[in-house]
């Protein structure tokens, strides 16, 4: 008895602790549908640099938070702080993008081209297992983010970590910091 | 009467020094070249007494060098005042006061101030009262002031005037009150005795009374003119006004059984006023009501906008979760034996950490949530996305229930609102009439109000009228008591006046060959030969001629004139060396009538050769009035 009231205490503690914006799997679909969607699926034509995804999954998982990255207009002190905050959220996330992306290696869905002295190259490897997962149509809004982040951003597959970061977040007054 | 005679002139100083030998009676001549110090003489003597000297103050332009220069000095006169001998000391470095000593006893000191403050006695007043002169007090428009002993030195101290045409000494002062006209008649009369003190108390309180019935003349005016801006019908008189007083308070009272009867005629009906306030409290109350609600209803607005977004939240998580489970179910990367680090999978034995060390299956701690725990944490993010649901459907009922009750409020205030613009609109006879009567009582009230405050205005102004009546009364009253005391007077003066004439006229006649008649006008001053001798040279000995008759009718008879004169050197106004002579000459024959004292100062043969007896002070260039203190020399 006393062993199942433990396991109901665990199973409530562990879904209280869970954070759908920190899951590994929330990174891994993200991934999938930025290489997916700038049809990354060769060597020639490779995703430059997966730390960008770390600051673009926010963006992809909410409608009103892309639309504050996006506007032209002056953000009000609410949008900045929101802004801020999504961009501390990012940074937090690069290490466990790193994970999930050699996860991703190891599984053979992505390949990771490292050059010395440049930022490291991927694209998508395994195109069945990404049709797989994102044929469905539970990701259309999160396909539908990406195009209008794509046409916003010209360039955003070899576009630098350091442009990103301005055009996103800079450029609306956010402190940037780190790499 | 009393009797002034100076005894000795004393002078003393650190640097110089003086001592005239015993004065006598009759003439004393001083004697001197010009620069000798003849005037200084003089100057001592009236300064001894009280007098102002210009030369002597230790500032302005005409300084005495020997005086003002010299420390610790002082004059020193001794007086013969009716028989008695005092001895009074005036310092110049503390002028404001004199020492008196009785002769010959010191124990008798006093020292007094010379000018008057507050009421003090002064110097003059114990002089004054030594000679049996009664001091008067004068008034001249707003001053007054007692006479003094230099008031009266006027007419018997001759100066240097560089324009002998003025008979009276001028005064220390130049001003119109110590010149006046009733300042210089009051020294006149005095001396000859022809007035009283009652007489010029009379007269001063006659000025007081001219004074008080002008100023509240004056008040009545500016009261009257600020009146009559004030109220239009300023001259109704108080009759009149407590007349119209009293018909309004009884036309009020006509007006409040009025309202009384209209009040029986209909007692159920409400009073339009009474109606108005229910509305006006009604409309408060519906006021406050809709107020409240509407802070609930915000309240509630902000809890459904809340709900909503939390509901919003909830299913954005709920779908996330899902599109997690279908990556796990797709993907399969991650199980509960993944390394948490590397994200690699594990080998891990049932009943081990994955480091190998023997843990509990339950207790061991899983990084990854399996099939399972994702599908029970949807399922729990969907109840509580169904929970939201209907706290939100709650409020959204809540919120209709209370937009009905604010259109339910709303419309009972709009009710009232409509019925109090029908109400101010029309509302029946009866309150139209009572309403009339209203208006009538406030019209008569403020009627009321504004002749009760005319009255009392009117009060103010006759107790002003009084007033002014009063002062015109004792004005008149005392207009004939002066009157009276100086018809009283009139009689005495006038003889003694005649003898003046007589005297004056037969002094000048001995002096200026073309002079055949003098009389004294109004005021006291001479008119030589009908007032067509106006020869510049006769100015002199009609002046001093003028102090010789006041002497003369002294020795003659009974008047306060003491007796005394001072006479500093005669020789201005051109007039010439023989008639100058001759006029001095006059003194010695006035003399012979009775006991009195002259002191005259003049030049070396400017007086008659018989009268060298009388010399009792020469001054020379060599032998000046004040010498220096080695010499200790006399003459």
């Amino acid at each position: 008895m006393s062993s199942e009231i433990a396991s109901s205490h665990e199973a409530s503690r562990r879904r209280l602790m869970f954070v759908p914006g920190e899951d590994f799997y929330f990174l891994v679909y993200t991934t999938l549908i930025v290489l997916d969607d700038l049809k990354c699926t060769s060597a020639t034509y490779e995703f430059s640099d997966l730390r960008k995804i770390a600051y673009l999954a926010d963006l992809l998982g909410s409608a009103d938070d892309l639309r504050i990255a996006l506007t032209n207009a002056p953000l009000n002190q609410a949008g900045q702080a929101r802004l801020a905050l999504l961009y501390d959220r990012a940074a937090t996330r690069r290490l466990p993008l790193e994970r999930v992306g050699d996860a991703l290696a190891r599984r053979g869905l992505v390949t990771f081209r490292r050059t010395e002295g440049e930022p490291e190259k991927l694209f998508i490897t395994d195109l069945d297992g990404t049709t797989s997962l994102l044929k469905t149509s539970l990701f259309d809004a999160e396909r539908q983010r990406m195009k209008r982040l794509r046409r916003s951003l010209s360039h955003l597959r070899t576009m630098t970590l350091a442009t990103l970061k301005t055009r996103l977040f800079a450029d609306h007054g956010v402190n940037t910091w780190g790499d | 009467m009393g009797r002034l005679a100076i005894r000795k002139v004393e002078y003393s100083g650190e640097k110089y020094e003086f001592a005239s030998p015993e004065l006598p009676d009759g003439l004393v001549v001083v004697e001197g070249d010009n620069r000798t110090g003849k005037s200084t003489f003089a100057d001592l003597i009236f300064f001894g007494l009280g007098g102002p000297v210009k030369q002597f103050a230790k500032k302005g332009k005409e300084q005495h060098k020997e005086i003002t220069s010299d420390v610790k000095n002082a004059v020193h006169v001794t007086v013969d005042l009716n028989g008695e001998r005092f001895r009074v000391t005036r310092r110049f470095d503390a002028p404001q006061d004199i020492l008196i000593a009785a002769h010959g006893d010191l124990s008798e000191v006093e020292v007094l101030p010379v000018h008057r403050h507050e009421g003090r006695r002064v110097f003059s007043d114990w002089l004054l009262e030594k000679l049996g002169i009664r001091s008067v007090t004068l008034f001249v428009g707003s001053y007054n002031g007692k006479l003094n002993l230099t008031d009266l030195m006027r007419l018997m101290y001759h100066d240097q005037d560089p324009d002998p045409a003025r008979v009276f000494m001028r005064p220390d002062r130049e001003s119109f009150v110590a010149d006046s006209l009733d300042f210089r008649r009051a020294i006149f009369e005095i001396l000859i005795g022809t007035t009283s003190e009652k007489f010029y108390e009379s007269l001063g309180k006659l000025r007081m009374a001219e004074r008080t019935h002008a100023e509240r003349q004056a008040t009545l005016d500016v009261y009257k003119n600020a009146v009559g801006q004030l109220t239009p019908h300023a001259d109704t008189n108080a009759v009149f006004l407590e007349k119209q007083i009293k018909d309004h308070e009884a036309q009020l009272e006509r007006l409040a059984a009025s309202r009384r009867q209209a009040r029986k005629t209909n007692p159920t009906a409400p009073s339009p006023e009474s109606d108005l306030m229910n509305m006006r409290r009604d409309l408060a109350a519906h006021e406050v009501k809709l107020g409240a609600l509407e802070r609930v209803r915000s309240d509630l607005v902000t809890e459904r906008v809340r709900l909503i977004s939390l509901e919003g939240q909830l299913i954005d998580e709920v779908l996330r979760i899902q599109k997690i489970i279908h990556a796990h179910e797709t993907l399969a990367l991650f199980s509960p034996d993944t390394c948490p680090c590397c994200l690699r999978p594990v080998a891990r034995a049932q009943a081990a950490c994955i480091c190998g060390q023997p843990v509990e299956e339950d207790a061991y701690q899983r990084f990854f949530y399996s099939s399972d725990e994702y599908l029970s944490i949807l399922k729990s993010k969907q109840k509580n996305v169904q929970t939201v649901r209907e706290a939100r459907a709650g409020c959204e009922l809540e919120l209709a229930g209370l937009e009905k009750r604010v259109v339910g409020v709303q419309a009972a205030s709009d009710e009232v609102r409509k019925r109090m613009e029908r109400w101010g609109g029309s509302h029946g006879t009866y309150g139209t009439l009572l309403e009339q009567i209203d208006d009538k009582i406030v019209d008569v009230r403020v009627e009321l109000e504004r002749l009760k405050q005319q009255l009392d205005l009117e009060f103010a102004r006759n107790k002003l009228e009084q007033a002014l009546a009063a002062a015109r009364e004792e004005l008149e009253r005392l207009r004939i008591e002066t009157q009276k005391l100086e018809l009283d007077a009139q009689a005495d003066r006038v003889a003694k006046i005649a003898r003046f004439n007589a005297i004056y006229t037969e002094l000048m006649a001995d002096t200026l060959e073309d002079v055949r008649t003098v009389r004294l006008d109004a005021d006291y001053e001479p008119i030589l030969n009908g007032g067509e001798y106006r020869e510049a040279s006769s100015r002199v000995p009609r002046r001093l001629m003028y102090f010789l008759t006041l002497l003369s009718l002294s020795l003659e008879s009974d008047i306060p004139f003491p007796r005394f004169l001072l006479i500093d050197t005669p020789e201005t106004a051109g007039i010439d060396r023989e008639n100058l002579s001759r006029a001095i000459g006059k003194i010695a024959a006035v003399l012979e009538k009775g006991t009195g004292q002259v002191i005259l100062t003049t030049g070396p043969d400017r007086y008659p050769n018989q009268m060298q007896s009388k010399r009792f002070v020469t001054l020379t260039q060599k032998e000046k009035l004040l010498r220096p203190q080695r010499t200790r020399a006399m003459t």
